[in-house]
């Protein structure tokens, strides 16, 4: 009965830990981040926080974050158990007119899914059209802000990426909206 | 039957190819900020004085008090000799009725502040995490000190500066060289350190 009782008491806990997270998004982002990193990636909730999380760095436009979370997403749960929360890795590349990830993804999802949903044409044509407000802000001085955070950054390949937490790695991806 | 082995298929199918994309780092959570407690101790050497030759042990007792920013004491035990220029002053007295005098420090204690600015890490060959610090600070304290041809001792008060370059070799143990200086000398301090 014990056995039974303690688990069920920690998801309750937890919920209640990702509920109160929830409400601080706007008021207090930084507690509202921190609360759902700490989770563990075991936790039933982790898919929620997880897609919680990358509408939180894609609103703040925290693309090496974003872009960790976007590919832990894919690599972790299979697309029909995924939310419509995978379209914003779409847009994020398409708004760092990365064209070629983009029409590979799209490719991806053409050949899974039975039936296409018409955004993902919206967003093929889209990634060959230039348009005011394509580009995504700039962040500079990114390694400043990682420095005056005190965390150290180390360069890795992508053989991490699915295998440790997304919240201790970033991925870098170049903006070519420039040459576009 | 047909249908438990159907899902055993889908079940044990290896992960779809995803694609991946960008450049992947691996981020080291407040790897930058300062350990608890430091420790130095080393050998520090007058570059200024004339007249002395000023070998000492100095030793700096460090705690964190924000991430960059640590506060502590520092102690210094000085033993002096004259160099070639204060010997030929001394000798003037046997040929000359000039007695030369000067002051000569023998211990000093300063409270100290450091601010400590992580220049950079490395991984050597995946053998050494080497990671570079340099450090400047500041304080004041007291200077024990006395006349060389009288017996009775005094006190000074005195301002200390300091500023080190320190290399972690190993998780916790390293080297550094400073400089620095109070009323007295500037000096060259070079010596081990450990960090927790």
């Amino acid at each position: 009965m014990l056995c039974l009782f303690i688990p069920v008491s920690l998801q309750a806990s937890e919920l209640s830990e990702i509920q109160k997270a929830l409400s601080l998004r706007k008021t207090k982002p930084k507690v509202f981040q921190e609360t759902l990193e700490a989770l563990p990636s075991s936790s039933p909730y982790y898919q929620i926080v997880v897609e919680e999380l990358m509408k939180f760095f894609y609103q703040k436009q925290d693309w090496p974050s974003f872009f960790s979370y976007a590919e832990y997403y894919r690599k972790s749960w299979p697309f029909f158990e995924r939310s419509d929360v995978y379209m914003l890795e779409l847009l994020a590349l398409l708004r760092h007119c990365q064209n070629d990830i983009l029409f590979e993804l799209i490719h991806e999802y053409r050949h899974k899914l039975k039936k296409i949903p018409p955004e993902l044409d919206q967003m093929e044509a889209l990634a060959k059209t230039k348009f005011k407000g394509k580009a995504s802000k700039e962040k500079k001085n990114l390694a400043l802000k990682e420095r005056l955070s005190a965390n150290s950054l180390w360069k890795t390949n992508s053989s991490l990426v699915g295998k440790v937490n997304p919240s201790q790695l970033q991925i870098r991806l170049e903006n070519k909206c420039a040459n576009f | 039957m047909t249908g438990f082995l159907f899902a055993l298929m889908i079940v044990s199918q290896p992960p779809a190819h995803e694609p991946t994309y960008g450049q992947v780092y691996f981020k080291e959570s407040q790897s930058y900020v300062l350990p608890r407690f430091s420790l130095d101790l080393g050998y520090a050497k007058d570059v200024n004085n004339t007249f002395l030759d000023l070998h000492s042990f100095a030793g700096n007792f460090q705690f964190r008090v924000w991430k960059y920013f640590s506060t502590g004491v520092m102690g210094q035990w000085i033993h002096s000799n004259l160099t070639h220029s204060g010997k030929q002053l001394r000798d003037l007295s046997k040929t000359a009725d000039i007695l030369f005098d000067t002051s000569v420090p023998n211990w000093g204690i300063f409270s100290l502040s450091d601010f400590h600015l992580i220049l950079g890490k490395w991984n050597v060959l995946n053998l050494l995490a080497v990671q570079v610090d340099l450090i400047v600070g500041g304080g004041a304290g007291i200077l024990n000190k006395k006349m060389r041809l009288e017996s009775k001792d005094s006190f000074q008060i005195s301002y200390l500066w300091s500023v080190e370059q320190r290399v972690q070799l190993v998780k916790h143990y390293g080297i550094y060289v400073s400089f620095f200086g109070h009323r007295d000398a500037v000096f060259v301090h070079p010596g081990i350190f450990a960090s927790f």
